[in-house]
Parts: C-alpha cells; structure tokens; sequence
C-alpha cells in the first residue's frame, strides 16, 4: 500500500485541528473584553456584597453524581416510548427489566444511605 | 444520502475538532475534573461522528450506538466524581502530577 | 427482534444477574448473608454459567438478532473469565478490600465478567464497546475498592483515565469503521470489506489504526501500558490479578474478534502494525521486569510483555495463530494466578509483602508454595516441559509459519531475558536469608478458600502440560469458529 494513502488522514486530522484553533481564537477575538466594572456581577444596580464564588461542600457532588445517573437512564425510556406499541409484549418486559434494574440500583444507594444528608 | 441539510463534511470537521481538543486537554490539563471534560468531549465527538455517519447512511445503528455512548459516558464521569471526591477527602492535592507515591 | 433466541445469551445473562444479585446480598442487616450471600452467589452464579456453556458449545447461534453470537471462541473464552473470577473470589476470601465489602467485591467482578463475555461474543460494534465499557468501568471502581488506602483510590483514578482515553480512541475508531461501512454488525461488516477492494482506503485504515490504539490501552501494550505498573501495584492483589487474567483475555478477544474475524482480507495493512506493538511490549516489558523490587510490578512488567507475546499470535492473522493465543490466555490464567496468590497469602503476614525481600527464605518455611510459586515462575518463562513452554512454542511457530520469523525470533530472546527476573525471585525465594538473621518468616494460616483457588491453578499449570493436546484441540475449534461465516 502506497504512503500516499494516508494524506487524506492527514488533512482530516489538519482540518479539524484548524476548525478547533479557528473557533477558539475567534471567540478570543469576538468576546467581550474584561474590565473591572464589566466583571462585577449585576445585581440590579446595587453593588454586589459577597464573592459570587463561594465555596460549597463536596457532598453535593454526591447528589449530582447519582442525578446523572439516573437522569441518563431515563434518557433511553423516551426512544422505548416511541415505539413501545410497536413492540408489544416483549417491549413491555424488556421494560420492566430495564426498570426493575434502576430500582434495584436505587434501592442500594439508599441502603448505603448515600441520599441522607450528612 | 441525507437530502437536505448539513452536509457529512460538516459533522466530520466538527467531530473530528472535538476529538482533537479533548485529546490535546487530556494531554495539557493536570486537573482530573478538567481531564474527565476533556474525555467527555472525545467521547462526544465519538458520538457527533456517529449521528452524522448514521443520517449519511440513513440508518437509526449510529444513533443507536450514541445513545449507548452516551449511559457509558455517565457511568465512566460518575465514577471519575467519585474517586476525585474520595481522593478530595483524603486530602489529597487535586494535581495528578502531584500524584508521586506511585512512581510512573 | 425477530431472532430473540434468550437461551444463546443465557451464560451472559445468568452471571449478570448473579452480579446484581451478590452486590444486593451486601445490604442486608443479618452479619451471615453479608459474609457469605455474595461468594456464594457468585460462585452459585459462575456454576450455573459454566453448565450453560457446556450445553451450547456447539456451531454458532445467535441471540438479540445478532447482537450476541454464542460458537466455540465465545463460550471458551468465557469459560476462561468465569474460571479467574471464581480463582479471584477464593483468593481475596481474607484481603481487606474483600472483607470489608464483600457485596461490591463479588459483585463488581461477577459484573466485570459479564462485560468480558459480552465482549467474546459481541456480534456487533455496540455490544463490543458496551462490553469493553462494562468491564472497564466495574475494574476502576474494584482498583479503589481500597479507599482508606491513597495507593488504591490513585490506582482507580489513574485506571480510570487512562482508561476513558482508550475508550474514547477505541470508539472514535469504531465511528469511522461505521462510517466506512454503513453497518454496525460486525458479520456484515466483514462482507463490505471483503476482497481487496477496501485495502488502502484511508477510513479504514483510520479506523484500525484508532481501533489498534484503543485495544493496546485495553490489553497494557508497549507504548500504551504507561498506566499498568501503577495501576497493578496500587490496586488490591486479587484485583490485580484478576486484571492480568481475565482483562487481558478480554482484550485480546476483542483483538481476535476484530482483526481476525472480520477484517482478514485486510491483514496486509493490520499485522504489521500488530507485529510491532508485539516486539516493543516484549523488549520493554522484560527489560523493565528486571529493575523492579517489588513482585508486583515485576508481574505488571510481565503481564505486558506476555501481551507481547500473545499479540504475536494476532499478528500472525492465522487460524494457528488465535489457535495460538488462546491455549496461552488459559495457560497464561494458571501460572499468573498461582504467582498472584503467592503475593496474596505473604501480602497478609507481613507488611510490604509485595516487596522481593519479604520472601527471602519464604519457599524453605512453606515447601509446598514454594513449589507452587517455582512451577508458576518456570511456566512463565517458557520452561521445555511445562505449560508455558507449549504456549509459546504454539505461538512462535504460528509466527514462523506466516512468514514472521522475526518475530519468533525476538520473541525467543525476550523470553531468555525473562529468565533473569523469574529466576532471580526463585533465587530469592529458596537460597534467601531473611534480613533479621535466622528468625523464620512469620506465617499465617492459609484460609481454606485461598488454598483451594492457589492448589487448583497450580495443578492447573500441569494439567495443561499434560493434557497439551485435547486442550489445544478446543482451542483450534474455538480458532476456526472465529472465522467461520
């Protein structure tokens, strides 16, 4: 096999490597420029108090990390839905064992007691 | 063939500057939450690469396939989350290069 | 939906469930089911998976409309999963990772497993990364099983993204593969790029060198293994393993399943690419095997140079070749399991007891470890009468026989250097003092359940020995089911 094969790679891969730089220094380019009064946070005309980045506990990653979970799962009951009529009965217990599994998953956590706030 | 539209090019070059950004961050970043976004923007690409092959090809298989990416996707940065989260609780400094007790 | 066939996908679903199942038995209050649900789930769960696998080995049937297709190469390899993760459940049946969470343990392997079977017999893209994905993720969290341990959570986190950077290449490849094609399923991908018509067209050729990319992270090879001696070290014992095992069996059934199984016909533009990730794991494997103090990152630096020599039978692109590899990964999953369980049962007594100097003298005070650990260690290296030696002469000679010779030939020398480290431990282990003068090396009992899963893959190491040729008869079967249409 010829080396000339692979340029086509090699100008995909340039491409998309010029596609990425292009858009990242347009947005240098187009953003709105920093000033000290452009930064402050708008609070309706009144001048901002506390820091708007506050550090917050780590327990809330928790909360987030079993949301997405769960959140993402659901993502695959909507293309079900659409075509659950079609499917019939074998659609309705494949159903039920993909659901059975997520109440199988939330039933750990909440015996680990990873939904108490501690 | 897609009829009308945004052509396969398109979905290429875009994927493709996904993939390459997320792997020059995987390579830049130090900090583990910045690689796990890094990863995640490959996988994307991944994904965006999919979806456009599957309109070229008018077949549902690789938007199928990026539904599944996407589940793994989550498990892979949950898990990440919860690693960095307990590393974060063992007080270590969220700095892989800082990582030293195992010599690579 | 229209070939549903749930009986071809019963081993797959059966350790799935037993999986679910075992991680469930760690909820509950009652201090028995805690210790024993989850082993004995498992284990009731890899019994029941075995005998479905006994009944089905037979000609290909296909389960899902092709999503998973269960012929000989499938449910041999899966065989040789349910084997290390029964070996791995009885070995960590004492170390502290186990102990503590027994349910996630058992479970998280029991899962582990399901996704490495998925992977055997994937019969299209989608399940193959589902499956790689499956197993991948369930080992990040297994490495960090540890968490009082920073070694442990730093093993699990670099695994982890190390890992997802492989994944996301494998993928990546996978999409221009699909791309290339227009079709996910493996078998019809074959069909499209049957012939010579696709040799040299750069998508595809993208998509094999992205897919060889992603595999080499997955099965730690040369220069993708940045990640194992870290990782095999920090992780607990079992764990590791049960990853130089079964995890690299996983990979190299994915290497098969793509390379061998559906693009022969492109084996001019793969196998050299192949061929020299086989020679750099080799060279800087063993070369780095010799540096090493520890026993466990000497096992790492082994395990990736035996991806070497295992990619060797890939490379070769030859029914003899997989026939090759796949006598090795059983063979492979005897000896490294019985020089992990030496680790594991001297780990408990002292502390560093993965260190080289923990087991001076150790083979004298335990004369039938010693034995053991000498069988394993001399297998390893390719020792004439053993095990390991027929592996790898299989493996050489299928590279002789396409036209490889150089690879044998580096493969040879690779295994001569080998000698010094393997040699080296036994030196260690039978002619050392310990530090402290005479005083014997403190010694534990061995639970039952250790002792059971060290003596069987000891005996193991010599039954392949023996029983060479059923074994590598199987083996040829699983080869040619592999590239059976």
């Amino acid at each position: 096999m010829e080396l000339s094969a692979y340029l086509p790679i090699l100008v995909f891969f340039a491409l998309g490597l010029a596609v990425g730089g292009a858009i990242l220094t347009l947005s240098k380019i187009v953003r709105p420029k920093h000033t000290l009064v452009k930064d402050l946070p708008y609070e309706s005309g009144i001048l901002g108090g506390t820091p708007a980045r506050q550090r917050f506990s780590i327990d809330f990653y928790l909360t987030a990390m079993l949301f997405i979970v769960f959140d993402i799962e659901l993502a695959f009951l909507y293309p079900v839905a659409l075509t659950l009529r079609d499917d019939g009965l074998l659609g309705l217990v494949v159903l039920i064992v993909f659901v059975f599994t997520i109440v199988e998953a939330l039933v750990y956590i909440w015996k680990k007691k990873a939904l108490e706030w501690r | 063939m897609s009829g009308s539209g945004v052509p396969l090019l398109a979905y290429l070059l875009v994927s493709g500057a996904m993939f390459l950004i997320g792997l020059l961050g995987v390579m830049i970043r130090r900090n583990p939450l910045m690689v796990l976004l890094a990863v995640e923007l490959m996988l994307n690409g991944a994904n965006v690469t999919l979806v456009g092959f599957s309109r070229f090809w008018d077949t549902t298989d690789g938007q199928t396939f990026a539904l599944v990416v996407m589940v793994v996707a989550a498990a892979e940065v949950v898990i990440g989350l919860g690693l960095v989260v307990a590393v974060y609780r063992q007080r270590l400094r969220l700095n892989i290069d800082e990582m030293t007790r195992l010599r690579g | 939906m229209t070939h549903l066939n749930v009986v071809a996908a019963t081993p797959q679903i059966i350790v799935a469930a037993a999986g679910v199942l075992a991680m469930s038995m760690g909820l509950f209050n009652r201090y028995e089911i805690r210790r024993y649900g989850p082993s004995a789930i498992s284990l009731a769960g890899i019994v029941a998976a075995f005998v479905m696998i006994v009944l089905l080995w037979g000609d290909r049937e296909e389960a899902f409309g092709g999503g998973i297709r269960s012929d000989r190469f499938s449910l041999l390899l899966s065989a040789i999963f349910l084997v290390s993760a029964a070996l791995v459940i009885g070995l960590a049946w004492r170390e502290s990772a186990a102990v503590d969470r027994r349910g996630e343990f058992a479970g998280l392997v029991m899962v582990a497993v399901a996704g490495m079977m998925l992977v055997a017999s994937a019969g299209d893209l989608i399940v193959l990364f589902l499956g790689i994905e499956t197993l991948s993720v369930a080992l990040y969290v297994l490495c960090a099983l540890e968490v009082w341990r920073e070694r442990s959570l730093e093993s699990g986190l670099k695994y982890l993204i190390t890992g997802a950077v492989g994944s996301s290449i494998l993928l990546y490849g996978f999409a221009l593969l699909f791309g290339a094609t227009g079709t996910v399923d493996l078998a019809e991908i074959g069909e499209q790029l049957g012939g010579t018509s696709f040799a040299g067209e750069p998508l595809v050729i993208a998509a094999m060198a992205l897919i060889v990319v992603g595999l080499g992270f997955k099965a730690s090879a040369v220069p993708f293994h940045m990640w194992t001696p870290d990782v095999y070290e920090g992780a607990p014992t079992s764990i590791t393993a049960f990853m130089s095992t079964a995890t690299k069996a996983a990979a190299l059934a994915a290497f098969l399943r793509i390379f061998q199984g559906v693009l022969p016909d492109l084996a001019g533009d793969w196998r050299v690419a192949i061929a020299v990730l086989a020679v750099a794991s080799i060279v800087v494997g063993n070369v780095a095997a010799l540096a090493q103090d520890s026993l466990k990152r000497m096992l790492a630096y082994s395990s990736i140079a035996h991806a070497g020599y295992l990619l060797i039978g890939v490379a070769a692109g030859s029914v003899q070749g997989a026939e090759a590899v796949i006598y090795y990964l059983i063979v492979y999953l005897a000896m490294t399991m019985t020089a992990f369980a030496v680790v594991i049962i001297r780990e408990r007594e002292v502390e560093n007891g993965e260190m080289l100097e923990a087991f001076a003298g150790y083979a004298r005070a335990r004369p039938v470890l010693g034995v053991a650990a000498t069988l394993a260690m001399l297998s390893l290296a390719g020792f004439p009468p053993l095990a390991g030696f027929i592996g790898k002469f299989l493996l050489f000679s299928a590279a002789v026989e396409a036209n490889m010779t150089w690879l044998a030939i580096v493969g040879a020398l690779g295994s001569v250097v080998s000698l010094g480290y393997y040699l080296r431990i036994l030196g260690v282990m039978w002619l050392g003092t310990p530090a402290d003068g005479e005083r014997p090396a403190r010694l534990l009992a061995v639970p039952a359940p250790v002792m059971m899963a060290t003596g069987t893959a000891a005996i193991a190491i010599i039954g392949l020995a023996l029983f060479a040729d059923p074994m590598i008869d199987i083996s040829r079967g699983a080869a040619e089911a592999l590239l059976a249409p």
